[in-house]
């Protein structure tokens, strides 16, 4: 156990204690820890278990990279637990396991992993029919996924976004990251830098590495450079748009230039048990020792196949590990300083050997030794072996570039299989790549790039730059060993530790004829684990292209796409912005209890007042408006100011009536088609004047009407004016047979009386001293005027008209009364008794439509769908009672076992005491007397007679009085 | 007719928590305050025969010597704000010289439109201003992209906004949304501005 207070490392401060729990039991760890370096310190190395054969499984790369570390937090599943801090009273808890990671019953399928071979999911369960759905299905889903969300609880915390602009953002806070955001800082762009780790300088800071200049400390306190740590960018999208995650927060970034700086991913080797706690990258070592001040073990193996792996060495020798000996993969090419600096430690360094097996402790707890191999002529372990005691195996044999970035910017990854390089060419124009990730291995050629590229990013920005510096030579000898994969007959060899395939498994997929790696990737489920094949990737391709006789290169990789690593639901959803709109009236709404709905982003009371039975409180409502007078704020009503010389033909090209006649003084219904004849809206015109209509629309249309009219026009290029006015006005809707007698006493300059302001008038004045206008319409088939204001006196009007209809008896009425009212009239409502095939004719309006128009917009259409006529109508019906199974809209109108269209509206009218609707029908049943049948959601059949939709007041007295 | 006339923040603003410190983020509800807007054929020649200047390309905002803002939003479209600490009534007299020499037809001049109406108007003051719009706008309004004299017309929060960065007043955006948002748009900048220890500036403490 590491001792608290001896622990050194650049994150940690040893002086803090700090407990928490991992699967109930109690640790202490150190400010500065991570849960996984904690555990460590305390050697508890099994932090989760695998997901198919319930292994125990640690600390692969102590960088965030790979499934190992996933535990759960709270109700947060699938946290990094090499990158998550401990707190005080933290309670993390072990995902994927029965019991514990220490002790998982689930480790009992570790040994029938012989019958579950790759692609068994596809041939083992779908016999016989139906078995999948009601036997495996079920099972299957109970055993998999990682962790336990319980959904009934709310998200912990608060999330957002925000934009951010930089000219230059630097992906990765390495030496190249460094030296390239100083470059082009001291060229004067704006440099962000976006690093995960808690601190910058990557390699600089756990590696065995020397640099001349300080980066670090540059670039900290360069006053261009802002720096981002603990902050991922998990994708790069089109133009730069860079989304970065930092902390509960999604930044969406734009960047002139992007430098990728994203460094290298180390790899692992496959033999048997690789994955056994105590088995890690070299770098999670280092990075273990420097950054956490943990030991990683007692006794190690090196496993090397570059000069990073006697860095690894020289660092455990100096944290006090005893090393037993150092596997180096490579015969020749040894030389580099490390390697040099190690031969002078007397350490046994076998070079051209490989370790073969790992045999675990009981239960696979941890490794306890291993079985080395000489390497036979084909790079093949041999026969010769020797067998090691050890708790740790740091395996340093290569890496890929992290080029899941690069690639979603448009890049190509290449392969040399005989020098095993990588290379990625043909990003995005405004994307530059810097340091190891394009092949500069070396500690100064990787820096010197990075001040290459950053000054080439900073003129790319258009910055000046006097001596534009050219990129250095790349390191002539790759880290990467070109076959590190030592398959054993016994098996648990992995190639991918998220989804426990083994050598073989991939092999076996070529085999069953799944050639190519995109092929394999699906029926194996290689890569598709919360690593995404970032230590899988390149293993699965060696494995492919040594099977299918082709190379690297010509096998490839699979697709990087975004995000390159996990990201929370939470993170996605952020802040929610859901737009409401409220009328200027709303707070009296408020204050007489309304029941609101939603009409498009509009809140509107439904009715007014609680109680047990909702329709009897709107069938109040439209008793009073019928028989006294009730008003309904109709502010959310579109509303279009259309000005002009051309307002005239204007109209009669966008609406199917004639409007070039309507004089100054009078409203004419507006009824609107698309160019296939469809109709989209109706409202009202109001002539203001001889070139200003006010027109409106319907409450959802008016934005999309209101686009159409901008869009027509710029074709048609009419000299009109075009505004959207809806918000700026209230607006409310006096009706009833007491309506005149209330507007009477709130005006002094309008006459009210019914010669003068007849049915279908517009009229100006002020109406309780607030400039109005007024004009009398009937939607709810009585004595109406519609009283629009400014909005900043809707509250004012409402109070007024509130005020003087109370010896009345006036009382507001809510969008469902107003609903009742108008299917009582036979109004439609556009959107609810139409839909995306509806022709003026079907709803019996062939009225609104002057055919003697040389043009409006859907007239084509409807001269030739009127030559065919539809098989259906709209129809009015009722009923006496309504049947107990119900009925209710989009109920279906059948016909000799067929549908012959669907319930539009349908209402207990309270006026009329019985159950009326509209319908569409078929045609030849629309003659009034005939009879229709209705189909319940129950699929009970229900006889209504065909009526005429007006069913209240058909002579229209009440209304034009 | 000015008496009854409400603000749609009216009602929050009664109940509106006074900002934890001064310099922050704070949110002044101008909505009371006068502005028009006229927009069509003629209308630069006729705005132009009635304030000294006009700014010189769409997107651009001038500021008059009594505070007058004058904002270009096209071609032929401009948004009036009476200065935010002025007595004058510019807005108003350029609506009644509009209806009255409209009215003897003649010369193109535009149209009015009802800007007091339909939208409301806020002024968003402090350093951190910009800071706290990239939550909720995606254009770029740090003083170096968006310097004095600059309009966007974008979307905030989901909603259509006119922003101007007022010549002269510094650390500050005027920001012009529908009017019937109001109360979202409340809920929006009050959460978006809590970050930087500000918010709505209770009604009388400008």
């Amino acid at each position: 156990m590491n001792k608290p207070t001896q622990r050194q490392g650049l994150l940690i401060d040893a002086s803090k204690k700090i407990k928490f729990t991992f699967d109930g039991r109690e640790y202490e760890g150190v400010a500065g820890d991570t849960i996984a370096s904690a555990l460590a310190a305390n050697d508890e190395w099994i932090l989760s278990r695998s997901f198919k054969y319930h292994r125990p499984r640690g600390i692969l790369t102590m960088a965030a990279q790979d499934a190992n570390t996933l535990v759960q937090i709270g109700n947060e599943v699938s946290v990094f637990a090499d990158r998550h801090p401990i707190s005080e009273g933290l309670a993390v808890r072990a995902q994927n396991v029965s019991h514990s990671a220490r002790k998982d019953r689930g480790f009992a399928m570790n040994r029938f992993s012989r019958f579950m071979p790759v692609g068994f999911y596809y041939r083992t369960f779908f016999k016989p029919k139906g078995i999948w759905e009601r036997v495996w299905e079920p099972r299957i889903r109970a055993k998999a996924g990682l962790g336990k969300l319980d959904i009934s609880k709310p998200t912990e915390g608060y999330y957002d976004k925000a934009y951010g602009w930089y000219d230059v953002v630097v992906v990765g806070a390495g030496p190249a990251g460094l030296a390239a955001a100083i470059a082009a800082a001291d060229a004067g762009a704006s440099v962000l830098i976006v690093d995960e780790n808690p601190i910058i300088g990557g390699a600089l800071s756990y590696a065995r590495v020397k640099t001349e200049r300080d980066l670090v400390h540059e670039a900290k306190v360069h006053p261009n450079i802002e720096i981002w740590t603990n902050a991922t960018c998990n994708a790069w999208y089109a133009d730069n748009w860079l989304p970065v995650i930092r902390g509960n927060r999604l930044y969406k970034l734009r960047a002139k230039q992007v430098i990728l700086a994203t460094g290298m991913i180390e790899q692992p080797s496959q033999f048997r048990n690789n994955d056994l706690p105590g088995i890690m990258q070299g770098s999670a070592a280092q990075r273990l020792m420097r950054l956490y001040g943990v030991k990683p073990g007692k006794r190690a193996i090196v496993l090397a196949s570059n000069d990073d792996a006697y860095g690894v060495a020289l660092d455990l020798l100096d944290a006090g590990v005893r090393l037993v000996a150092v596997c180096d993969l490579r015969r020749s090419d040894l030389r580099g300083p490390n390697r040099d600096e190690l031969k002078e430690r007397n350490v046994e360094i076998l070079d051209g050997w490989c370790v073969w097996d790992a045999m675990p402790e009981f239960g696979h707890k941890h490794v306890q030794a291993v079985e080395v191999a000489e390497l036979d002529a084909s790079g093949n372990a041999g026969k010769i072996r020797l067998r090691f005691d050890c708790d740790l195996v740091c395996m340093s044999v290569g890496y890929v570039p992290a080029y899941q970035l690069p690639l979603q910017a448009g890049g190509k990854l290449e392969y040399d299989d005989v020098s095993a390089r990588f290379t990625i060419s043909g990003q995005d124009d405004a994307v530059l790549l810097a340091g190891s990730v394009d092949g500069f291995f070396d500690i100064d050629a990787c820096i010197a790039d990075g001040f290459a590229q950053g000054a080439r990013a900073a003129a790319n920005c258009g910055l000046s730059i006097s001596n534009l510096p050219a990129r250095p030579a790349r390191s002539s000898v790759s880290p990467n060993h070109p076959r590190p994969i030592f398959p054993h007959p016994g098996g648990k060899d992995f190639v991918d530790f998220d989804e426990d395939l083994q050598v073989k498994d991939i092999k076996n997929a070529v085999a069953d004829g799944y050639r190519e790696l995109e092929l394999v990737k699906r029926f194996s489920t290689v890569g598709m684990g919360p690593s995404q094949g970032r230590h899988a990737a390149l293993a699965t391709a060696m494995l492919v292209s040594k099977e299918t006789g082709r190379t690297i290169s010509e096998v490839g990789v699979t697709t990087a796409r975004p995000p390159v690593t996990t990201e929370k639901i939470a993170t996605l959803a952020g802040r929610k912005f859901t737009p409401m709109r409220r009328t200027p009236m709303h707070e009296h709404h408020c204050a007489e209890g309304a029941s609101w709905l939603l009409a498009g982003n509009w809140m509107r009371p439904a009715f007014y007042g609680q109680g047990p039975d909702d329709k009897k409180i709107i069938a109040d409502e439209v008793r009073n408006a019928r028989n006294n007078v009730g008003m309904i704020d109709v502010s959310t009503l579109g509303g279009l100011d259309i000005r002009g010389p051309d307002a005239t033909e204007f109209l009669n090209r966008m609406y199917t009536f004639a409007y070039a006649k309507l004089p100054v003084g009078k409203t004419r219904y507006l009824l609107m088609t698309n160019e296939a004849g469809t109709v989209i809206d109706d409202g009202v015109a109001c002539r203001r004047g001889d070139q200003y209509f006010y027109v409106t629309a319907t409450t959802t249309g008016v934005d999309r009407i209101y686009r159409n009219m901008l869009w027509w026009n710029a074709q048609w290029r009419l000299d009109v004016d075009i505004a959207n006015v809806t918000a700026a006005y209230a607006g409310v809707n006096l009706a009833g047979p007491n309506a005149r007698k209330v507007l009477t006493k709130l005006t002094d300059d309008i006459d009210v009386s019914a010669e003068q302001f007849p049915y279908l008038a517009y009229r100006e004045g002020k109406v309780a001293g607030i400039p109005a206008r007024v004009f009398r319409v009937g939607f709810i088939g009585e004595l109406g005027y519609e009283i629009h204001v400014p909005s900043r006196y809707g509250a004012e009007l409402w109070n007024a008209i509130r005020e003087a209809g109370q010896e009345y008896g006036i009382k507001p009425f809510g969008l469902e009364a107003q609903r009742v009212m108008r299917l009582e009239k036979g109004h439609v409502i556009i959107g609810q008794d139409t839909d995306g095939m509806t022709t003026p004719e079907e709803l019996d309006m062939s009225w609104a439509v002057a055919n003697s128009k040389p043009f409006f917009i859907g007239k084509r259409s409807l001269q030739i769908r009127g030559k065919t006529l539809s098989n259906r109508k709209l129809v009015g019906f009722s009923l006496d009672r309504m049947p107990t199974s119900g009925l209710q809209e989009s109920n279906l109108v059948v016909k000799n076992g067929q549908i012959a269209g669907f319930i539009t509206s349908i209402t207990c009218s309270p006026t009329l005491s019985k159950v009326i609707g509209l319908a569409y029908a078929d045609r030849a049943d629309a003659n009034l007397g005939g009879r229709i049948t209705l189909r319940s959601s129950d699929g009970s059949q229900h006889q209504a007679e065909v009526v005429a939709p007006h069913f209240y007041d058909p002579e229209n007295k009440r209304q034009e009085m | 007719m000015a008496a009854i006339a409400r603000s749609p923040f009216a009602d929050r603003l009664e109940q509106s928590r006074v900002p934890r410190q001064p310099g922050n983020v704070l949110i002044h509800d101008y909505t009371p305050v006068g502005r028009t807007g006229f927009k069509g054929a003629g209308t630069t020649d006729w705005l132009a025969s009635k304030v000294s200047t006009l700014p010189e390309r769409p997107n651009r905002a001038v500021t008059l010597s009594d505070g007058t803002v004058i904002g270009r939003l096209g071609k032929e479209e401009y948004l009036v704000l009476n200065g935010r600490n002025s007595m004058s009534d510019i807005c108003g007299e350029l609506d009644a010289s509009w209806a009255s020499e409209s009215a003897g037809g003649g010369a193109r001049m535009g149209y009015p439109l009802p800007r007091a109406d339909s939208h409301s108007w806020l002024f968003i003051k402090g350093a951190r201003v910009s800071e706290m719009m990239s939550k909720i706008c995606g254009v770029d309004l740090r003083d170096k992209s968006f310097p004095p004299g600059e309009i966007a017309q974008t979307i905030v929060a989901r909603i259509g906004a006119v922003l101007i960065r007022e010549t002269g007043a510094s650390e500050g955006l005027h920001l012009l949304t529908d009017f019937a948002s109001a109360d979202y748009l409340w809920e929006v900048l009050d959460d978006a501005s809590a970050e930087y220890g500000g918010g709505f500036v209770p009604a009388g403490r400008k």
